[in-house]
């Protein structure tokens, strides 16, 4: 168990390593001088030099990798290079409004596992049936669609919630959330209530399961014991996959709702080719992505007895 | 209502899938104390009126007419409720497949207190009465046990586990379906023995569901036999198995390799007993020819594989961890004889073959073919090999490719190895599929539409499409009913004849051994342990495991 | 066996006339047959048959709501917003085309080679694969269109590097469990060379299961052409795009919320569509149903 925890850890740092390179080598191939392109059109040549100087420009892809990484094992990312304030003081000003969605997110989505449960159990049912057409509905509308209709119907139509900003105060935080919450959500309560589904049905035509109930074990007590303790994983592990996907959606969403977080952050440096914050939203988001997928694999790996010998 | 002094009492109980009915107007009773074989091939509906018994039918089953009753309560009024207080307590359950009965995220000792809903002890008395019952079924080291998952148990003891389970609560039945069919020979002997033991200590009744004639006569007391959804017939065993009045079951009993005790040439089928030849010696002497030298020799051959290596292995350049899986096999195959290797799963028998065809690399030793030294032959040479020996896999219907027809895996050889501009594949296919029994039409099926026994003689058409010198056959029989076994061996049997074939069957069965094979070779945990006559082994083995495996094999005592 | 009888001269033909028939028999199998056969269709013919030109602006007419003259109104520079959807049908079927099957075949090829070659490879693919996942998709798609400027083929790009990954892996884990398959092995024994079996034993078992992903895939495609069109990213106006008339529709959503509604509608028939076929077709060929 260890052993595979400090290979998987092994795999998550080489994965952040790759992605960084990755990205500094696209940034080479970009048009353009980038002290040019940060500082406009009338900067005087000292003070790009001095730009360049200062985010080692001058230097080779890896050199500037080499610096890069050396900051941020010193918590230094650089410096905004429109407000001049540090980095990692906008991260953690912007991170918590995106980490608050995705974790509301992750939380209303473990509304599939009763759903898909319910729907496994009584397979072929009316709530089977319907559960499964609003599931496979759901899954395939992009959220930035299901973000417009719940924007007509609830803000525009209904005028019930603000389609607007992130709130303050507790009440307001939680108003401004629901919206953005359910735009992602949908697609993904629907995900999971499919998967929990064909995980339940496949576990309860297992044979271990007909050895629990010729024991006269309470059906429910089969259900949650014995389908749902296989069928969990199977849930972990696709969270953990899809939290990439997740997170992108939930940038595209901040913009559609005009909130504040990483999304709004990383649009705008993209934008205006701010590379200091560029580095540092995908260094966030990708060290996010990468600690979430180990911890569903680890904790998978405690769920399930067997896997521990298994590697891969 | 049912009388009440049957334990079980089934008056022309029909079930049916949809519009298939499996059972037709079935008629039985279990007496308490009762141990009752209940007998048929696949398909003959005899798990489904043992999971009938105890509520366990898939949910498409109806049961469409008739009585059911235990203990004097009518079995088709149970709610849900009635079903749970019965299952487990008064009727216990031990599945076909040992390796697939227990949760495999659960500890054993937690499974074991789990089924004990019923008692209202605390969880300490659980655990306690769960390691009784461990020690009842001889559970090695069996405190541990409880706190393993099912993983580190092997099949036997798994399938220890579930019996452990099945008598804690003292039953009044006990349904065993298949409990003994995925076990080698020598544990099949050592669960029957316990679950007789076992049996007489409770008094509980027993229903043992199987096809396995052999165990029905050691274990039993009465015999019912299925066919097709019906119960041909019932009776005591020693009454049923000496004087049989139902044609089928005088069939079945007549047709079992394992029934027949002389050595024979044709083995009788279920459509014509009077198949049935005796062994010839003169012919099989004529038939090999060892002044050739042998065909095939295999000489100390080792054969290890190198378990998978992790990325932090691979960095490190650590050498992957390896498993002997033959160690030091020397083999000769002549001319014209047939050959088999015996033993148990994982005794490395399959792996032999495998080397010979390159499917595995040899770590030492040597193979010779002919003149061609098959280790070292280059892929140009092996290629030609190819052409004068082929293999026959053991799944009859997974060693075809599913979305290939008949036909063209027939004639797959002459493509692989150029065919003569001549030949026309069609043509070719239907000879091949009549050379082994089957009509033209097969040509288009898929495997998937074929039964076992069909596609066991695709099988055979493939390996002989070269027209080869040698044949290796891996488990000709496996999973094949009784009266389909016979079919296949009479037909290795004839085509060895007219072809002058050498065989090397692989096989744990040695009922089909002593009939076909020449000479026997026994392995056990990699090694050869005995080589010899196919006769002489028989009456007079050698080796201590040999006599083990004969006991179980053959005289089948419990 | 009728169904051998059936399939006596042609029976991959039979095959799928088989497959065709039980998907249509259901009223959701119907449905996406009959969507995505619209959406190729209005697709491929979306010039011919526009009742308008979609670029064409006539401002007195700007955020008309829907009448005879335009079933689905008019945007913010009075261009006909049905016309408009129908021509953006060639932008997705494009995008769906070309960045699924791109992707479909990059993923196959390396996930036969990580599962036939050795394991250095395999392990340094599986690498890239997570790589590849765990670089935040929209981070990428950002990088990307700051890199090449915002254009259809940047979607390809984008949809391309962040979906064939699922198709390598998904190649590579049914290409291992055939590899060890008895009649894989027998293959082997027969002397058969690695190509044939990949092309003849391998690749017909596992091209169903890809396809069944691709299927679903298509409404991804549409998510991200959507998504970066809305940001401005995307597609360049004036070409009209879904997501571009969503962006449209959105700028003036306060004033109509037609344009959204109407605008959101042909993408979630055609999302829908796509992904319940591939269910459906999960469920027909997934050889476990069948008992």
């Amino acid at each position: 168990m260890i052993g595979y925890a400090i290979q998987r850890i092994g795999v998550a740092i080489m994965i952040v390593l790759l992605v960084i390179t990755t990205l500094f080598i696209m940034i080479q191939f970009v048009p353009g001088d980038p002290a040019n392109v940060m500082l406009g059109p009338r900067a005087t040549p000292e003070l790009k030099e001095a730009l360049r100087e200062r985010l080692h420009l001058n230097d080779s892809v890896f050199v500037q990798i080499y610096h890069f990484f050396i900051g941020v094992l010193q918590w230094d990312l650089g410096v905004d290079l429109t407000s001049n304030r540090p980095v990692v003081e906008i991260l953690a000003e912007q991170v918590p409004y995106t980490a608050m969605l995705v974790l509301s997110i992750l939380l209303i989505t473990l509304l599939g596992i009763p759903i898909g449960t319910y729907a496994a159990v009584h397979r072929g049912g009316a709530f089977d049936q319907i559960s499964g057409v609003v599931s496979v509905s759901l899954i395939a509308v992009p959220p930035i669609v299901i973000g417009l209709y719940l924007i007509l119907a609830f803000s525009i139509q209904l005028k019930w919630l603000p389609a607007i900003g992130a709130g303050e105060g507790v009440a307001g935080t939680l108003k401004h959330l629901i919206l953005p919450t359910f735009a992602i959500g949908l697609t993904w309560i629907g995900y999971v209530s499919r998967l929990v589904r064909a995980s339940v049905i496949e576990v309860l035509t297992q044979n271990h399961v007909k050895t629990a109930r010729a024991f006269g074990i309470p059906e429910k007590r089969v259900i949650r014991r014995y389908a749902l303790r296989v069928a969990l994983p199977a849930t972990v592990t696709v969270l953990g996959v899809s939290i990439g996907f997740i997170l992108s959606s939930a940038v595209i969403v901040e913009i559609l709702f005009a909130r504040p977080g990483i999304g709004k952050l990383a649009y705008d440096a993209v934008i205006s080719r701010n590379y200091p914050v560029v580095m540092g939203t995908v260094l966030a988001s990708t060290v996010f992505i990468v600690v979430a997928t180990t911890l569903s694999d680890l904790l998978n790996v405690m769920l399930d007895p067997r896997s521990k010998d298994a590697n891969a | 209502m049912a009388p009440v002094n049957h334990l079980v009492e089934m008056q022309d109980l029909c079930i049916d899938f949809g519009p298939v009915r499996a059972v037709k107007s079935a008629s039985l009773q279990i007496d308490h104390g009762e141990i009752m074989g209940l007998v048929g091939e696949s398909g003959s509906g005899k798990s489904t009126l043992a999971n009938a018994i105890i509520g366990l039918l898939p949910q498409a089953a109806n049961l469409s007419s008739g009585t059911l009753a235990f203990d004097g309560q009518d079995l088709r009024q149970f709610t849900p409720g009635q079903w749970q207080a019965m299952r487990g307590r008064q009727v216990s359950y031990v599945s076909q497949d040992p390796m697939s009965a227990l949760n495999p995220t659960l500890r054993i000792g937690q499974q074991m207190v789990d089924i004990q809903h019923w008692s209202n002890d605390s969880h300490t008395a659980k655990l306690g009465r769960a390691l009784h019952a461990l020690e009842q079924v001889k559970m090695p080291s069996a405190q541990a046990r409880l706190n393993m998952y099912p993983h580190e148990l092997s099949g036997g003891q798994k399938q220890r586990v579930c019996i452990a389970m099945a008598i804690m609560a003292r039953p009044k039945l006990l349904i065993a379906d298949e409990a003994t069919t995925a076990l080698d020979a020598t544990l099949e002997v050592q669960i029957v023995k316990l679950l007789k033991e076992l049996q007489s200590d409770i008094g509980c009744a027993m229903l043992f569901v199987t096809h396995h004639l052999t165990v029905v006569e050691a274990l039993c007391d009465t015999v019912t036999v299925m066919y097709q959804g019906d119960i041909r017939e019932k009776g005591p065993v020693e009454k049923v198995f000496s004087a049989p009045t139902d044609t089928y079951t005088r069939s079945l009993l007549n047709c079992d390799p394992a029934r027949i005790h002389e050595k024979c040439r044709r083995l009788p089928v279920m459509s014509d007993l009077s198949l049935k030849r005796p062994a010839d010696p003169e012919m099989d002497k004529k038939r090999i020819d060892k002044a050739a030298g042998p065909l095939l020799s295999i000489n100390g051959l080792d054969v290890t594989f190198a378990k998978p290596r992790g990325l932090v292995d691979l960095i490190q350049g650590r050498p992957a961890e390896r498993i002997e899986a033959v160690k030091d096999a020397t083999l000769d195959v002549s001319p014209g004889e047939t050959v088999a290797l015996v033993g148990e799963s994982g005794s490395g028998k399959s792996t032999i073959a495998r080397a010979v065809f390159r499917l595995v690399a040899a770590e030492g030793g040597s193979i010779l073919f002919e003149d061609a030294d098959l280790l070292h032959a280059s892929t140009g040479e092996m290629r030609a090999v190819r052409n004068r020996m082929s293999m026959m896999m053991q799944d009859p219907i997974g060693s075809l490719s599913p979305r290939t027809t008949v036909g063209a895996a027939v004639v797959e050889p002459h493509i692989v190895s150029g065919k003569p501009p001549e030949m026309d594949l069609g043509d070719e296919a239907i000879r091949l599929l009549e050379l082994v029994g089957l009509s033209a039409e097969f040509a288009h099926r898929y495997p998937h539409e074929l039964s076992g026994g069909q596609a066991r003689r695709v099988g055979v058409a493939r390996a002989l499409a070269l027209n080869p010198k040698f044949v290796v056959a891996d488990e000709p029989t496996a999973g094949l009913d009784v009266s389909i076994q016979g079919e296949i061996f009479n037909l290795l049997a004839s085509l060895r004849e007219t072809m002058q074939l050498s065989i090397l069957i692989i096989t744990h069965n040695l009922h089909v051994v002593r009939h076909l094979a020449d000479r026997t070779v026994i392995m056990y945990h990699g090694r050869i342990v005995e080589t010899g006559d196919t006769e002489d082994i028989i009456t007079a083995p050698v080796h201590d495991y040999t006599k083990l495996l004969l006991s179980a094999n053959l005289q089948a005592r419990f | 066996m009728t169904a051998a009888d059936t399939s006596q001269r042609r029976p991959h033909i039979a095959r799928i006339g088989a497959v065709l028939r039980a998907l249509c028999f259901s009223p959701l199998g119907l449905f996406s047959c009959i969507v995505v056969v619209m959406f190729f269709v209005v697709g491929l013919t979306a010039d011919s048959i526009a009742p308008y030109d979609p670029v064409k602006i006539d401002i007195r007419n700007k955020l008309a709501g829907p009448s005879w003259d335009h079933w689905l109104g008019t945007d913010q520079l009075g261009r006909d917003v049905f016309s408009r959807l129908i021509v953006g049908t060639k932008v997705a079927l494009y995008l769906a085309i070309t960045s699924v099957s791109i992707a479909l075949v990059i993923g196959t090829v390396l996930g036969m080679i990580a599962a036939f070659t050795n394991q250095w490879i395999d392990w340094a693919l599986l690498l890239i694969f997570d790589t590849v996942r765990s670089f935040p998709g929209i981070m990428f798609a950002l990088t990307v269109v700051a890199l090449f400027g915002p254009s259809v083929n940047s979607i390809v790009v984008i949809v391309v590097v962040s979906t064939f990954p699922s198709y390598a892996r998904l190649v590579r884990t049914q290409v291992m469990s055939l590899r060890n398959a008895e009649f894989i092995e027998a293959q082997r024994a027969m002397g058969t060379s690695l190509p044939r079996i990949l092309r003849l034993h391998i690749l017909p078992n596992v091209i169903g299961p890809v396809l069944i992903v691709a299927s679903m895939d298509v409404p991804l495609v549409i998510g991200v052409e959507t998504g970066l069109s809305f940001l401005g990213l995307g597609v360049r106006p004036p070409t009209p795009s879904w997501g571009t008339i969503l962006n449209d529709g959105f700028s003036f959503i306060r004033n109509t919320s037609w344009i959204v509604f109407a605008g959101g509608l042909p993408l979630i028939l055609t999302t829908v569509a796509f992904t319940s076929l591939g269910e459906r077709l999960r469920d027909i060929l997934d050889p476990k149903l069948h008992r």
